[in-house]
């Protein structure tokens, strides 16, 4: 005997339902829902995200860079020597156990170039606001970190 | 739960009331448990999907689209993690077979047929099931405990309504073939009748 496609699907629509739908263990939702609460806990106590540099700072900042202004332009456009540093380097040579060496004896320290004093109080700026900015950034990845 | 249900439901989620997540849980967590057995073919392994089926319902239930059906989301999520699952199962290890000495036990013949207990006509039921292919069974399953229309379950598994006639009729073909001597399909019809 032939069996038609609806006899088919009414033999196995029998046969299919005949066995029920598996179960999980119990207490699966109670876990589920144990992992659920977690996560919905999770989303609330996001830490929330404080500014690198605070208002304080800000203001601190902007302090010095008005006063470092300030003085520059008391003092004027005037260029200034780096021959100073050779007073640095006469100090230097001064120091006996320098002198001893014959290698530092022979070199000459004479510095050539001269900037303004613009580009020194940049140059300081520049380095001092680099050491705070890694400073504070090395401690807020470790704060997050933590 | 109808569709209203479902969006109120889902609001009350959106809202901070995790604990109505429970009535979603607790509505699909046979089915969502049964599709993802009939792939992994592991009960362990079947929970930790059908759970991880729940943590991603709720973490994306801000992006479900409230013009489709909860049922259908939920369920194409179960089918792409159990076949996820399942492929990842496969690399790692020879896939288990489907014990038969149970089988033999059972035999095959006609003669048989009084002798099978309802328990052991569901268990030839079940493992001529997974016997089928990963997405043939997630088809049936779908198509007749469900009863779900083909172009649904055309967007769970993610093929063209015309593909799932084709395997729907295979998958019939297949279980009718094997189930009609063991089980007696004819006399179980007529049992039914």
């Amino acid at each position: 005997m032939n069996t038609t496609n609806e006899d088919m699907d009414r033999l196995v629509r029998r046969a299919v339902k005949m066995s029920p739908l598996e179960k999980p263990e119990k207490g699966f939702s109670h876990s589920v829902m144990s992992k659920i609460e977690g996560l919905a806990e999770e989303k609330v106590i996001i830490p929330e995200r404080s500014p690198l540099i605070s208002q304080t700072g800000w203001m601190i900042i902007v302090s010095l860079i008005v006063i470092a202004f300030s003085v520059l332009l008391i003092s004027g456009p005037t260029k200034i020597s780096l021959s100073y540093f050779d007073n640095y380097v006469s100090l230097f040579n001064s120091i006996s156990l320098f002198n001893s060496v014959s290698l530092f004896s022979n070199i000459n320290y004479s510095f050539p170039i001269s900037v303004s004093n613009i580009f020194l109080t940049g140059l300081f700026a520049f380095v001092f606001f680099f050491i705070i900015e890694i400073s504070i950034i090395t401690r807020n990845i470790k704060k997050v970190n933590h | 739960m109808n569709t209203v249900d479902e969006h109120k439901t889902i609001k009350r989620v959106l809202n901070g009331d995790v604990k109505a997540f429970e009535e979603i849980v607790v509505l699909f967590q046979d089915m969502v448990f049964t599709l993802a057995y009939r792939v992994v073919k592991n009960r362990e392994e079947a929970e930790e999907v059908a759970q991880d089926v729940f943590i991603k319902v709720f973490k994306s239930l801000k992006s479900f689209n409230e013009k489709s059906k909860l049922s259908t989301w939920i369920y194409r999520i179960t089918y792409n993690l159990s076949i996820n699952r399942y492929r990842s199962q496969k690399q790692q290890l020879v896939t288990t077979k489907i014990d038969n000495s149970n089988e033999n036990k059972l035999g095959y013949t006609k003669d048989a047929l009084t002798e099978l207990s309802e328990q052991e006509k569901r268990e030839v039921i079940n493992k001529a099931i997974l016997r089928l292919a990963e997405t043939e069974k997630i088809i049936i399953t779908l198509y007749y405990y469900e009863d779900l229309p083909i172009a649904e379950i055309a967007e769970i598994v993610g093929i063209s309504p015309q593909n799932v006639k084709v395997k729907l009729f295979r998958s019939r073909q297949k279980l009718h073939t094997e189930l009609k001597d063991k089980v007696g399909l004819e006399i179980l019809d007529y049992e039914y009748n």
